[in-house]
């Protein structure tokens, strides 16, 4: 087939057709998403929920305020690491488990119907739950365990040093059936070609695995990092159901605190400022993967 | 002939509009419905509030006025009421508050005052008996609106339900098996809960347990109990925070050793619940908390420990004196409501003596009316640890119970940092005096804001 | 330009093959090591909520913990028909109409994004238009509001537009979770079809439209079953939404969940039971489209 012959059957029939046909989910979501505009807004205001009779244009204090507060940099030096974490450590536990799933044995197709139950328990609840397996004294089960071993008790989210590490515990435990369920589906793709020729020059299985499967797999890994990324710069739930940003800040992500600002504080212009910032980094980092992305696909 | 076609395929997203604009319509028009003969309550959970849903089915079929109610835990319960009050909604007509949140919508402007509904007759019957509750209740009710004064001025601005002071519950058995001394004071209190930090029977104890997440209702228990008790005041007359005085760093300071050396570990994590639950299955020796939580100690069905549990007053500070922090469930009305005497008479009835009385079987513990604390049957069932509890209770109720805290409207946010500086505090990235300066500026500027 | 596909069992059959002569036994012993790791790891708190919800309270708390008990269905009872084991906790149970709330939401939501967004996809994967990949980011960037910064704005024009409280509205406000994703991996999807399918029909004689009905979509059928499952997953899930918009009419299961935490004490293990309750109907629902969700990803989520 040549390009030109592609070129003129993706010319839409109608030239309006693609819009008209992306409008209906564009106004349904540019309905909801007014409000952001308003959420915009507000960062420029004195907005207090408690005075909300009395909203008033202050330009850029809240800013100005928040950029030299320690509270703020830090958070975001939390999300960061969080996010961070969360998403390398997925990115090579799934893989590595996709690895494991991806050859048929004796009972695959039941492992991977189970992969997927920890995604399907609403991550408010199962924070809640890991909460009491992660109980600090020996009523925790983990501790409990632990305790055979001769370890502990380790007091997991009630200690600055490892409350951050518990609650990355608990997010990988949520979401790695999401990478792994990608790159196994990855996997089942990938072309045979290579692998034959790599078999008749008789390279070495990791030779295969970083020259061969690796690049083949990076649009699998964009995508995965694309939305896990994301999700885990805003998480929420998960550190609202257990540490609610403490012990003292050590788990305050931006969204934590945007919460704490907004609904027990009042301060919708502060709490705003901080959910707006947030909405920029993920902005920034979508931006960027996408790019990615679709420089992989025109390969 | 794309063209022809194109038009005919058009009918599929016409349709698809269609529908989703009849919806809409369709959606716009139900909301029309009257609701003039509802009343909407939103709760939060609570015996008191579990228990009266029992008896809303009576009252809708005396009345005809149907209630419609929406439970909801307590965190996600005050995120919900204040995105309703803040937008001015006069969906919900009632709604449940503790003084914090009182003092912060009347400040507002989203509570109506009840003085008018109480001294009208033909309002509220004369057998009500608004005298009937504990004076000093209706006292923590009133305020005048006035930053740092005022508790018991002003108009009353909710009904109190439910009241709560603190004690240090302790293991009876231990104290005695190990005999440690039951302590007189806070010194005393750490040395005890250092001693019985210790394996028993196989099992290791923690000698002395607090909450310790993150929140204002981390201060308000035994905490602010003992930071009071040595004389600590959040703020001075001048509305300068204070937190950081000498007697406050002193008491601060002993508080979180014996939390350190004699609790359990990741204190920081604790809520309540978890408090409460590790106390249940007998893993502490002391736990500091509401003393109404007894009846889950003392009931076998749920506990590893009834019978086994003392009551003790908070210990005096240096000075002899106890002064014990409290906490208030109440009924409140919606400022905004539209159907304010139908919601005024659902009020009067939840609150009556006969309805109160009826909740107490829910463990609504401790009565907010006279005549229920000192009913019979009351009395039978409150009657644990051999009469410790009552005697407790009633001199916290008439002589150490107040609320400590300066009337504000902004209790949430101070609490909040205080408790970040504790927390700091316990794991040692601040010492005591450093931690509790930091929170005194922060909470400087927090109010003046 | 032809991307080929090579039949996956036929490769994976041939790798066995290979490696039998070879190593088998040792990548053998490590996969079990391997997967037998992971899966104590992801099952044992799914074990563990199991057999929560099998106690009475006073084993729940127990320290140490408890793994030999008296089993008891009573909270799965408490929180289905009612029952009066304490005083206080015979409060009618809501937990059936949390249930049927989020079912009802859930599906809608999803059915209403299939609607809108498969068309959306298919646009955007097949045409050439300008500001084509502005729109697709677009769709995309909608996902990365944080539900906090619409929430409370949100709420207001809900009440202006009688939409509080109401399943319309909240099946709205669900769309911000699960078009944005829908549209994002659907066109990757529509993207796999080879072109020479779609342009040998149109030589025929088929419309776009003609084209996208009877051979673009069944070709994508199993790419929509995945998106379906985790769709309706993220839908299902979410609570912050329907919490703030919604009232006692609507009120959704993880709300309820959360409903167990009570003033005096958490029942643990009707929160168990609940959440037990709660994973049934997406398990239902992986399970009916299980063959199709790794088929479906491998199709056209990801290009290889």
């Amino acid at each position: 087939m040549t390009n030109q012959l592609n070129n003129k059957f993706d010319r839409p029939p109608q030239r309006g057709l693609p819009y008209l046909l992306s409008l209906p989910a564009l106004l349904a979501l540019i309905g909801i998403l007014y409000p952001f505009i308003l959420g915009v807004y507000y960062t420029f205001t004195n907005y207090n929920l408690t005075t909300s009779d009395n909203i008033k244009w202050i330009g850029l204090k809240n800013y100005i305020e928040i950029f030299s507060e320690t509270e703020f940099w830090k958070a975001l030096g939390i999300t960061f690491i969080f996010a961070l974490s969360v998403v390398i450590i997925e990115l090579s536990l799934g893989l590595s488990v996709a690895i494991l799933l991806s050859h048929p044995f004796p009972g695959v197709q039941l492992l991977r119907a189970l992969l997927i139950i920890p995604m399907m328990i609403p991550p408010i609840v199962s924070a809640l739950m890991w909460k009491v397996i992660l109980l600090p004294t020996n009523q925790g089960v983990l501790n409990y365990f632990l305790s055979f071993l001769g370890i502990g008790p380790i007091a997991w989210l009630g200690d600055s040093g490892t409350a951050l590490i518990s609650l990355i515990i608990i997010d990988v435990w949520i979401y790695s059936p999401f990478a792994i369920l990608i790159f196994i589906a990855g996997l089942q793709s990938l072309p045979k070609e290579p692998y034959e020729a790599a078999r008749v020059d008789g390279a070495s299985g990791w030779f295969v695995f970083r020259k061969l499967t690796l690049p083949l797999l990076a649009p699998n890994i964009v995508l995965i990092t694309l939305f896990r990324l994301i999700d885990s710069l805003k998480v929420f739930d998960i550190i609202y159901a257990t540490t609610k940003g403490g012990p003292a800040s050590a788990t305050a992500t931006l969204h934590i605190v945007s919460y704490f600002e907004a609904f027990r504080w009042n301060n919708i212009g502060r709490s705003m400022v901080y959910l707006f910032i947030l909405w920029i980094l993920c902005f920034v980092f979508a931006k960027f993967l996408t790019k990615l992305w679709n420089r992989m696909l025109m390969r | 002939m794309d063209n022809i076609k194109f038009r005919f395929n058009s009918h599929y997203l016409v349709t698809v509009f269609c529908i989703i604009i009849s919806i809409f319509l369709i959606q716009c028009r139900k909301n029309n419905n009257s609701t003039q003969n509802e009343i909407h309550l939103l709760l939060n959970r609570h015996p008191f509030t579990e228990s009266i849903l029992h008896f809303i089915p009576e009252y809708e079929k005396q009345t005809g006025i149907s209630v419609k109610t929406l439970l909801l835990s307590e965190e996600e319960y005050f995120e919900k009421l204040i995105t309703e009050l803040s937008s001015h909604n006069e969906y919900y007509d009632l709604f449940m508050v503790g003084f914090p949140q009182m003092w912060q919508y009347a400040n507002a402007g989203w509570i109506e005052p009840l003085d008018n509904y109480i001294g009208d007759p033909n309002k509220t019957l004369a057998d009500w008996d608004f005298a009937d509750f504990f004076p000093e209740l209706i006292k923590c009710s009133r305020w005048n609106l006035k930053h740092g004064e005022g508790i018991g001025q002003g108009p009353l601005w909710a009904i109190p339900v439910n009241e709560e002071g603190y004690v240090i519950f302790y293991r009876k058995d231990l104290f005695e098996r190990f005999s440690v001394k039951v302590p007189t004071n806070y010194q005393e209190v750490y040395e005890a809960a250092k001693a019985l930090t210790r394996e028993v029977d196989g099992k290791q104890i923690y000698g002395f347990a607090h909450r310790g997440v993150r929140s204002w209702s981390t201060v308000n228990p035994g905490y602010f109990t003992a930071f009071s008790s040595y004389g600590g005041h959040d703020f001075d007359e001048n509305k300068k925070c204070v937190i950081n005085s000498s007697h406050g760093i002193e008491i601060t300071d002993l508080f979180i050793r014996t939390l350190k050396e004699g609790g359990p570990p990741g204190w920081p994590s604790y809520t309540w619940y978890e408090g409460k639950e590790g106390f249940l299955a007998g893993n502490f020796a002391m736990w500091f908390d509401a003393n109404h939580q007894a009846a889950a100690f003392e009931d076998p069905n749920k506990s590893h420990i009834a019978g086994k549990v003392g009551y003790l007053l908070p210990p005096a500070g240096p000075d002899g004196e106890v002064r014990s922090n409290t906490w208030i469930w109440s009924l409140a009305m919606n400022k905004f409501s539209s159907r304010k005497d139908k919601a005024w008479k659902f009020m009067a009835w939840a609150t009556s003596k006969e309805l109160l009385q009826r909740t107490v079987p829910y463990e609504n513990i401790n009565p907010t009316r006279q005549s229920v604390w000192n009913n019979p049957e009351t009395i039978k069932a409150t009657n644990w640890g051999e009469g410790e509890y009552r005697q407790t209770a009633e001199l916290l109720l008439s002589k150490y119970a107040r609320i400590r805290w300066t009337p504000s409207n902004k209790i949430p946010q101070i609490g909040d940092r205080w408790a970040e500086a504790l927390q700091e505090i316990f794991s040692g990235t601040k010492t005591t005096k450093q931690a509790l300066d930091d929170a005194t500026k922060d909470i400087d500027r927090i109010v003046s804001n | 330009m032809f991307r080929i596909r090579k039949i996956f069992d036929e490769t994976m059959e041939q790798d066995v093959d290979e490696m039998k002569k070879s190593k088998i036994k040792l990548t053998g012993i490590l996969r079990v090591i391997g997967l037998s790791a992971y899966f104590t790891f992801a099952l044992t708190p799914i074990i563990w909520i199991l057999m929560m919800s099998l106690k009475n309270h006073n084993d729940v708390i127990a320290t140490p913990p408890k793994f030999i008990f008296t089993p008891t269905i009573e909270n799965y009872k408490a929180i289905t028909v009612g029952m009066k084991s304490y005083a206080f906790e015979s409060v009618r149970p809501d937990f059936p109409k949390y249930f049927l709330n989020t079912f009802i939401i859930a599906s809608f939501t999803v059915i209403v994004s299939l609607f809108l967004g498969t068309i959306a996809a298919y646009s955007l994967a097949r045409f050439s238009f300008r500001f084509k990949e502005d729109i697709a980011f677009t769709f995309l960037s909608f996902r990365f509001a944080p539900e906090l910064m619409v929430i409370l704005p949100l709420y207001v024009v809900f009440q202006k537009m009688h939409l509080y409280d109401t399943f319309v509205g909240l099946i709205l406000a669900y769309q911000l979770i699960t078009l944005p994703f829908l549209i994002w991996v659907l066109r990757g999807f529509f993207e796999e079809i080879p072109r020479e399918i779609e342009q040998a029909a149109r030589v025929d004689g088929y419309t776009w439209w003609g084209v996208f009905r009877r051979i673009s979509l069944p070709l994508v059928k199993p790419g929509i079953a995945a998106v379906v499952v985790l769709s309706f997953i993220f839908a299902w899930n979410n609570f912050i939404f329907a919490m703030i918009l919604g009232s006692e009419r609507t009120q959704p299961i993880t709300l309820g969940i959360l409903g167990f935490i009570g003033y005096e004490r958490v029942l643990w293990g009707q929160m168990a039971a609940a959440t037990i309750i709660c994973v049934i109907p997406e398990l239902l629902l992986a399970f009916f489209v299980q063959k199709y969700i790794i088929r479906g990803l491998t199709f056209g989520a990801v290009k290889g």
